[in-house]
């Protein structure tokens, strides 16, 4: 090959025309905007992998980071618990033991108007839920009382939330951020990734959707392993869509209604691939 | 890179790669007749492929290397699926609508469209193994033993391939001049 030339050589055989034909090879770029898009889809194509992980099951570091998300809902929820009990407690002094135990045998029985958000399912359908996604975290969760259980099945199976009410259910997330050191920590990060979510929400709409791209990745950034997971990749999905990269959305979207087909946002997301 | 690396030293790792090497695969990808309709959805798949085999990787060799073989095994998936869908590959590639655009641009810029048009019909006469050959050698000014090694083939190869892709951009010219000589004429004849 060594006594060959390359055809820009002006020693070669070449003619003029023939190189300025090869020289107009070199002014071909990319568009600006590329390398952010495609960086943008390439981290959420690669967010899928952790998660794909976390529920077939398996094992170790994976089960360990799935336990700790899951520890992390169940926290807020264990604060809400805690003040609904404190709260008892000083009415109960007042009105009696029988009739404490009275209150919280009807609380049981029938949640307060604050559980209407996200209904507490019943242990029968805990139970088959556990059946279907046998994490370690979610095993856990039969070993605790009522009021812990709503937010461990959210994190196994998807939240009760659809990415459109995200924005009437931040006040009352919001207002978890100071139950204590380590609730606030956790607090923070489901406010955090919360607000996140409503910015690219509202980008979407306005049809700002390099902005939204930008903001979710920031958000996949400082939460990697987040508590809105599904409500992330649902609104990255219709964004993939809008934006005109639909083989990428369906991609994902496949893979986000293979893990989670009972997911709130599956039905959401089954729309968008019929389009 | 090692396997033993945190997820987060690895994706760190795999955006400095990412950055620093996107335009040249992305170049790669559309000189391997890539249309640029599919071109980020092309790099996306390649740097997916990057990211998943880093870990693996000889960081000995020329990354270049190993990330233009990528390409060129995703190039090769896409103009398989093209063919079977029935579509051209290179939509870009239509020597007519490139100069039919150009024609509303100023006179510099319509000859180097036409002149880039006539590049891609010429790649895209070739065969996938030839285009990456041209291109490489031609195009990237690579050396043929640089190919070689790029392509994992035997220089003789590369030699023989290179010999045929010149035959095939050539003979393309050829028909362009014919063309334009033909055209000449008949305009000629008009008056």
């Amino acid at each position: 090959m060594s006594e060959l030339k390359h055809w820009l050589d002006e020693a070669s055989d070449a003619d003029e025309f023939e190189r300025s034909i090869l020289r107009s090879g070199f002014e071909i770029d990319p568009p600006k905007t590329s390398q952010d898009q495609v960086w943008s889809s390439l981290l959420g194509a690669l967010a899928i992998a952790p998660v794909v992980a976390a529920t077939t099951g398996a094992q170790t570091a994976t089960a360990k980071a799935a336990a700790t998300g899951v520890s992390k809902a169940s926290a807020i929820w264990l604060a809400v618990a805690k003040g609904f009990v404190m709260g008892l407690a000083v009415y109960g002094a007042a009105a009696g033991v029988s009739e404490i135990s009275n209150r919280i045998n009807t609380r049981r029985q029938a949640p307060p108007s604050t559980a209407r958000k996200a209904p507490a399912p019943t242990r029968t359908s805990t139970s088959a839920r556990l059946t279907r996604t046998p994490t370690p975290a979610l095993t856990s969760a039969s070993v605790v009382d009522d009021t812990t259980l709503t937010p461990r099945l959210t994190r196994g199976n998807g939240p009760a939330r659809p990415p459109a009410n995200l924005d009437k259910e931040l006040p009352a997330v919001a207002t978890f951020d100071g139950a204590g050191s380590h609730n606030g920590a956790r607090g923070s990060q489901l406010e955090g990734e919360t607000r996140a979510l409503r910015r690219a929400r509202n980008e979407l709409r306005l049809g700002e959707l390099a902005d939204a791209f930008a903001t979710l990745e920031a958000s996949r950034r400082q939460f990697p392993a987040p508590e809105l997971y599904q409500e992330h990749e649902a609104l990255m999905i219709e964004l993939l869509y809008r934006s005109g990269q639909v083989s990428t959305a369906e991609q994902r979207a496949r893979a986000f209604l293979e893990h989670f087909p009972e997911s709130p946002h599956a039905q959401q997301i089954r729309q968008l691939t019929r389009r | 890179m090692t396997t033993s690396e945190s997820p987060a030293a690895q994706l760190a790792n795999f955006e400095l790669i990412y950055r620093r090497h996107f335009v040249f695969a992305w170049r790669a990808l559309r000189r391997l007749g890539v249309s640029e309709r599919d071109l980020n959805d092309a790099a996306q798949d390649a740097f997916l492929v990057v990211y998943r085999k880093l870990p693996e990787f000889d960081f000995e060799r020329p990354i270049t290397t190993w990330i233009y073989a990528i390409c060129l095994r995703v190039a090769s998936n896409r103009r398989r699926s093209a063919v079977q869908r029935h579509e051209q590959l290179n939509e870009a590639g239509e020597p007519s609508e490139k100069v039919e655009q150009a024609l509303l641009t100023d006179a510099e810029e319509e000859q180097l469209n036409e002149r880039r048009a006539l590049l891609e019909a010429a790649l895209d006469a070739m065969s996938l193994e030839q285009r990456a050959v041209f291109t490489l050698f031609e195009l990237e000014g690579c050396t043929g033993e640089e190919v070689a090694s790029i392509l994992d083939v035997p220089a003789p190869t590369v030699h023989s391939r290179l010999r045929l892709a010149r035959e095939i951009f050539r003979r393309s010219i050829e028909r362009h001049r014919a063309r334009e000589h033909f055209e000449l004429r008949r305009m000629g004849g008009e008056r």
